[in-house]
């Protein structure tokens, strides 16, 4: 039984729940339900996709189905959703888009069976047999396609699973790089911000609170407003250049590159990250005190040794708290790279963007997503299971 | 420069300290104490006492003055090469580590063997009665078992000069009895010098040969526990030891163990003259509550004088008088329990008597009269 008080707090947390469930869960699931699920085609053209199920995949689908495509071409033409549709079967068989559109508009003027003949005098392409074969995969509602084109991998008219030819291959390298690059920027976060928390936590009240404010500041301007003064200090002929050429370090026509590559998203996405390494490791470190080392010392341990085996392991739960923090916010950040990160310094989230806003393949934008999220998911397990989270801790 | 003490195993000579530049925490400290003694820096909280620990462990540089240990000086000397045992406030052990790995700790920074550290560790938990408690940490131990941990690290690399700073500070009454025992003990047993940090007077008297009394960064006196009760120097010693009555005075004339002095306009008290010195217009007398005497045999005593009782607390083996007496309305009088002595109640007129021995003359630096001195 369930007594009053137990069903006045479930009722108290209700609105909570629901504003996670309506603003976390829901398009969460959608974007991961949009990565395999993709109904678009089976719904513009349900008979024919029926039929096309029924095809031995053979030479060439029978007089049936292409009387069936093209009753519902013209249908879709007349509800005006052709264009979606050729969108759509062109992400899985370039060239289809005109083909899709082509044969629409043929078809509202003319045309009578048998269709095997008509439709590939209309465009010779409905006479190849790739293209039914594309047809009946797309008109599949839960297709692998995405996850596969994620994994730079593709569908083959024999069902098998091929790499893509290499000028394609983008993604896989992309993970990669993306977990490298989020790895570096971490231990440059950690070898910056571990001596910078020692120093803050470690100095006089008023002077320690300063310094926090100041690894605070950033945190209250702009994100964008940051990376954009980078792109005044790095760019060719920033303020780095120009002091480096004044002070005649650099000669003047080889001004440094230190933007809209590597470099410019490194320097700008460790800067953007450093408060969140510093934050954990200057909760714990303050935690420690002082008498500690003056313990070791008096101990014998000369100063490495008493770091190493006093210091260090006592700050290690905010190392691995600053570590997850900045890796896990490097590995999906966006802006920054997009910014000042050039061609060279996209990461894989710039990718999943670019699909979402400017090709609106939505599907592969929630693959690529989808797989981001478990990649994480299992490296915060990974932490667990090695360094334990219980030992994690944000504050002392 | 002074000339080296040859018998002093630690040596504080003029050392002062300051952290801002302008209070001196620690002035002009000077302190020797001999290989195996058991001496106590005592004093109020922020009185210096734990500052010349650190500027001995190596932990704060004195701003003036030189330390010396073993005839040697140590201002280059950094802490860990000191190998001086230090007991901390709060323990201070590390709190990732086992208690052995706590104990190990110091020896395998002096690069000893495994074997070695191994029964020099069981050596040091059996010491202290924590044989079975190696494997802990020192959050699953209590707080009389961390001490005892925290005093075992300190002496298991055998120093030879052990530093406790108020380690009994956090253990309740009970225990830090015990524990004072187990110290002494050991300090006795293992023949180590020991300088033992506390502002608690008991703990001092149980402890230690000698103890040095501070107040504001300035030894008052060093002497053992029963001479300090008993001969104070200065008025601070004589009220931070055990209880005393004060009466403040105008010296009248003072001789070599004899001086007299008048009290509120009433009385001429007569004492023996400590601090008193040629000159000196003000002075503080203190009589110890169980030297004074009840209704005293006439021409026994040199001193007695009317007093009218605020109150009696019957102790037990003791009564406590509070008594108003030449103007000190908190004269307090403690009397044995014997038999056929008459009651004392409250409003009654006594007579009190002491001897002239037993009334110290002391500095008038008083507070309160100081400023009062003070023309503007």
């Amino acid at each position: 039984m369930m007594g009053k008080s137990r069903t006045q707090a479930l009722l108290l947390a209700l609105p909570l729940v629901a504003f996670i469930g309506i603003t976390f869960v829901a398009p969460l699931g959608s974007m991961v339900l949009r990565s395999f699920h993709d109904p678009l085609v089976a719904e513009i053209l349900p008979k024919t996709v029926a039929a096309l199920g029924e095809w031995d995949g053979g030479a060439l689908p029978p007089e049936g189905v292409y009387a069936l495509l093209a009753e519902e071409l013209k249908q879709a033409r007349a509800d005006r959703t052709i264009g979606r549709l050729a969108t759509r079967l062109n992400r899985q068989a370039s060239g289809l888009r005109s083909v899709v559109s082509g044969t629409g508009r043929r078809l509202a003027r003319q045309g009578a069976p048998p269709w095997a003949e008509a439709l590939p005098r209309m465009n010779k392409a409905w006479g190849d047999p790739e293209v039914w074969h594309a047809l009946a995969q797309a008109g599949r509602r839960v297709t692998p396609t995405y996850y596969l084109n994620a994994l730079d991998l593709r569908m083959d008219a024999d069902r098998g699973v091929t790499q893509q030819p290499e000028a394609k291959r983008i993604y896989r390298a992309l993970f990669v790089k993306t977990i490298g690059v989020s790895l570096a920027i971490t231990l440059l976060c950690l070898g910056i911000g571990y001596p910078l928390a020692w120093f803050i936590a470690h100095s006089p009240p008023r002077r320690g609170r300063l310094l926090l404010v100041l690894v605070l500041l950033p945190f209250w301007t702009s994100l964008l407003v940051r990376t954009t003064s980078w792109i005044v200090l790095l760019q060719q002929q920033g303020v780095l250049n120009s002091l480096l050429t004044w002070a005649g370090i650099v000669a003047d026509d080889q001004r440094l590159t230190l933007m809209h590559n590597m470099t410019g998203t490194f320097v700008a996405m460790t800067h953007v990250l450093l408060p969140f390494m510093v934050l954990p490791l200057y909760s714990v470190m303050s935690g420690i005190q002082p008498v500690q080392m003056q313990a070791a010392s008096s101990l014998g341990a000369r100063w490495p040794r008493a770091f190493r085996r006093v210091y260090l392991p006592q700050s290690m739960p905010g190392v691995g708290a600053g570590c997850l923090l900045v890796f896990i916010l490097a590995m999906g950040y966006y802006i920054t790279p997009a910014l000042v990160g050039g061609q060279s310094g996209q990461l894989i989230s710039n990718f999943i963007a670019y699909h979402m806003q400017t090709s609106l393949n939505w599907g592969l934008a929630a693959a690529l997503g989808s797989i981001l999220f478990v990649a994480v998911l299992m490296l915060f397990l990974l932490y667990d299971r090695v360094l334990g989270l219980d030992r994690m801790r944000l504050g002392s | 420069m002074l000339e080296n003490n040859e018998s002093a195993f630690v040596e504080f000579r003029e050392v002062s300290k300051t952290y801002d530049g302008s209070t001196l925490s620690v002035q002009d400290f000077s302190l020797s104490v001999a290989r195996g003694e058991f001496v106590t820096l005592l004093g109020p909280s922020g009185c210096g006492k734990t500052t010349c620990l650190k500027m001995l462990a190596g932990f704060e540089e004195p701003t003036g003055g030189e330390i010396f240990l073993n005839g040697r000086p140590v201002g280059r000397v950094k802490a860990h090469k000191r190998n001086i045992g230090v007991v901390f406030q709060h323990y201070a052990l590390f709190p990732h580590m086992t208690i052995a790995e706590n104990l190990a700790f110091p020896l395998e920074a002096r690069g000893v063997s495994k074997d070695a550290i191994a029964t020099g560790v069981k050596r040091a938990l059996d010491m202290v009665q924590l044989g079975q408690f190696a494997d802990r940490r020192p959050a699953q131990m209590s707080g009389g078992q961390q001490q005892r941990a925290a005093i075992a690290r300190a002496l298991v690399f055998e120093p030879d000069l052990v530093l406790m700073d108020e380690p009994l500070g956090a253990l309740d009454r009970r225990l830090r009895e015990d524990m004072q025992y187990e110290i002494r003990r050991l300090q006795q047993r293992l023949e180590v010098t020991m300088i033992y940090v506390t502002h608690d007077q008991g703990e001092a008297m149980v402890l230690s040969d000698r103890v040095a009394v501070m107040n504001e960064g300035k030894i008052q006196q060093v002497a053992p526990p029963e001479v300090l009760y008993d001969e104070p120097t200065t008025l601070f010693v004589a009220n931070f030891i055990g209880e005393n009555n004060r009466l403040d005075g105008q010296l009248m004339e003072w001789g070599d163990d004899l001086c007299r002095a008048k009290v509120h306009d009433a009385g001429v008290v007569q004492a023996f003259p400590v601090a008193v010195r040629e000159g000196d217009v003000h002075t503080s007398l203190t009589i110890r509550p169980e030297r004074v005497e009840l209704n005293p045999t006439p021409g026994s005593v040199a001193n007695v004088f009317e007093a009218v009782v605020r109150d009696v607390i019957f102790l037990g083996d003791h009564l406590r008088i509070h008594a108003e007496l030449l103007g000190n309305s908190q004269f307090i009088v403690k009397i044995r329990n014997i038999v056929g002595q008459g009651a004392v109640l409250p409003g009654d007129t006594i007579k009190l008597g002491w001897l002239a021995t037993d009334c110290r003359a002391l500095d008038a630096a008083a507070p309160a009269e100081s400023t009062l001195a003070a023309p503007n």
